[in-house]
């Protein structure tokens, strides 16, 4: 690519399932993997490939953004942590995207309401709604059987996205729902970028030193 | 060559710089003590969050500190092991992050191996007998909140694990009796504190010598129930358990009649405690033709501990009409856990340019010595 470009590298590690992408405004790079429980070995030799792929260096970075949950604990420790080492080494800005607004923007233009799912672990889910236009809620946390119930309640006007089962699927597109097929069900990691790109324009960055995960409902009990 | 250490395997998040492994430059440390002083001990996932708010500010002071900017530093060190889990893999993503960013190398490092380097660092604030470097074979004794081992070290990297604990830590089994004697956390501070003024041989409490295969093996289970026996008659009931005021669970100490004997308690369970220590790591010493003994780790702070070793070591030499062994210990900020000590024995420990380790993983029960 053009060496005088300037891009933004986004990391997602929210869930088992993870991304980086390059975006400068135009064009995206990117790469999706299974991940499972293995992110922080697979992270920066999948970065390293990334930048490789598409011709660039660190020096050509003018952001760093990371999907900053909900999500599993551990996977986003290993994104906030690769995103700090390479903002201490190159002093560029770093952006945190909620991974709910990520899995929500290909429907951006969906008329009733988007509701985002990520797995949360242990067979539950967590999700927000998203009407037109308007702000998501905040992330709720709970079963499928509760998302279901959710869902029928919104009725006609929710389109569900992200991860969920398969058999939830056929019960919320029985219950009425849209349900995003399963190539958009991915969640991209060129939607953080594309996310973090729009505050980059606007200035705004986050504070390296204090941003942190969205945790949900505290944490699991001592250990 | 400035190596950047970071460390986060337990409750202290910290980076500091190191000249040829040697030289301390700077040395950051985040505690969180605080933290998990209302809980009674380390909670994990309160740890891993607090490294990832704190690895910013800490590296950067470091480098600050040493005065020198990113581009001075000539590689990266970084604890990947034994440790917590999740706090393992903020200091390892973080120190990946800065060093491909830097095209440096990435030194991954052993925690237990850590410990043992800070007798190779020379504080510059402080001027020690001798600067020249541990002379090899070395008997070290590390003992921390969550190790306990006797290890011959016969050169550089190269290890023999003597002994060490068949259940708790030395660290451990201060921070247990703390707890039994109501003075807080961590135990191993407060309880030399108390014993201060207290008389050793007030209470004989049981010291598990062991033998055979576990000549140089320790135990400290006994001794816990030992102290809780001569509590209980102190004891009162608890009060009605408050409501919970969080997901993480608070630590209520157990709450004992004014006239226990606090100091004297306190005393004897140290002395317990350091007895077994400084006896075997003497008796390991003399075994092996040790040239040096080193002491490592958070209890290495312990002057109690320090003492009773000289005692030991001139009383063993007496004995068998042969010299004393030099005992060394480091100081007593870079004993608790540092990443001066981690940027050291990168240093030693490894060939500084070897191939980059992008897929370096955490190890949370990486043994000493393995790779
Ligand atoms: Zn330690």
């Amino acid at each position: 690519m053009n060496g005088a470009a300037r891009f933004l590298l986004a990391l997602d590690t929210s869930t088992e399932q993870a991304g980086v992408a390059l975006f400068d405004g135009d064009r995206v790079v990117e790469l999706l993997w299974p991940a499972g429980r293995d992110q922080t070995r697979v992270l920066l030799a999948q970065v390293d490939r990334l930048l490789g792929l598409a011709g660039i260096a660190v020096s050509d970075l003018a952001a760093v953004a990371v999907a900053a949950g909900p999500g599993t604990y551990n996977g986003l420790r290993v994104g906030h942590g690769l995103a700090k080492g390479l903002i201490l080494a190159t002093g560029i800005p770093l952006i945190g995207v909620p991974t709910l607004a990520a899995a929500a923007l290909p429907h951006r233009a969906w008329h009733g309401v988007v509701v985002p799912v990520l797995a949360a672990g242990r067979g539950r889910l967590v999700w927000a709604e998203i009407p037109r236009g308007d702000d998501p809620t905040p992330p709720r946390n709970g079963t499928p059987v509760e998302l279901l119930a959710r869902v029928i309640e919104i009725g006609a006007a929710a389109l569900v996205t992200g991860e969920f089962p398969a058999a939830l699927a056929a019960d919320l597109a029985a219950a009425g729902a849209a349900v995003s097929p399963p190539a958009l069900r991915v969640r991209r990691p060129a939607s953080v970028a594309q996310l973090a790109w729009d505050r980059l324009l606007a200035g705004d960055a986050d504070d390296a030193a204090t941003l942190e995960p969205v945790y949900l409902h505290g944490a699991p009990a001592v250990g | 060559m400035n190596v950047l250490g970071i460390e986060t395997s337990c409750d202290e998040t910290a980076a500091a710089v190191v000249a040829d492994g040697r030289h301390v430059r700077s040395n950051a440390i985040a505690s969180q003590i605080a933290l998990h002083r209302s809980h009674g001990g380390v909670v994990p996932e309160l740890a891993a969050r607090g490294h990832l708010t704190a690895i910013v500010p800490v590296v950067e002071a470091a480098l600050t500190g040493a005065g020198i900017g990113r581009d001075g530093v000539d590689a990266v060190a970084v604890t990947d092991g034994p440790g917590l889990a999740g706090s393992l893999l903020v200091g390892v993503n973080a120190a990946k992050g800065f060093a491909y960013a830097l095209g440096k190398p990435l030194l991954p490092v052993n925690h237990l191996e850590a410990h043992l380097y800070a007798n190779w660092l020379v504080d510059g604030n402080r001027a020690r007998e001798s600067d020249d470097p541990p002379a090899f074979p070395a008997v070290c004794l590390l003992v921390s909140g969550g190790h306990t081992e006797l290890i011959l070290m016969t050169g550089h990297g190269a290890y023999r694990h003597l002994g060490g604990t068949l259940d708790d830590a030395a660290g451990e089994a201060f921070d247990k009796g703390a707890r039994w004697l109501g003075l807080g956390y961590p135990g191993g501070p407060a309880i030399e504190r108390a014993a201060r003024d207290g008389d050793p041989a007030r209470f004989p409490l049981p010291r598990a010598w062991l033998g055979g295969d576990e000549e140089f093996g320790f135990s400290f289970s006994g001794l816990k129930t030992a102290l809780r026996r001569l509590t209980d008659p102190y004891r009162l009931p608890d009060p009605p358990p408050a409501p919970s005021t969080g997901p993480f669970p608070e630590h209520r100490p157990p709450l004992f009649r004014p006239d226990l004997p606090v100091a004297d308690l306190a005393a004897s369970y140290q002395d317990a405690v350091i007895d077994v220590l400084a006896t075997k790591t003497v008796r390991a010493a003399f075994a092996q033709g040790a040239r040096t003994v080193l002491l490592a780790g958070g209890v290495a702070a312990n002057a109690a501990l320090r003492a009773r070793l000289g005692a030991e070591m001139d009383r063993h030499s007496e004995t068998g009409r042969v010299p004393p062994i030099p005992v060394r210990w480091p100081p007593p900020a870079l004993c608790t856990d540092n990443a001066a000590m981690v940027a050291a024995a990168a240093f030693f420990g490894r060939d500084p340019v070897g191939p980059p380790a992008w897929d370096l993983d955490v190890h949370p029960r990486h043994p000493l010595g393995s790779r």
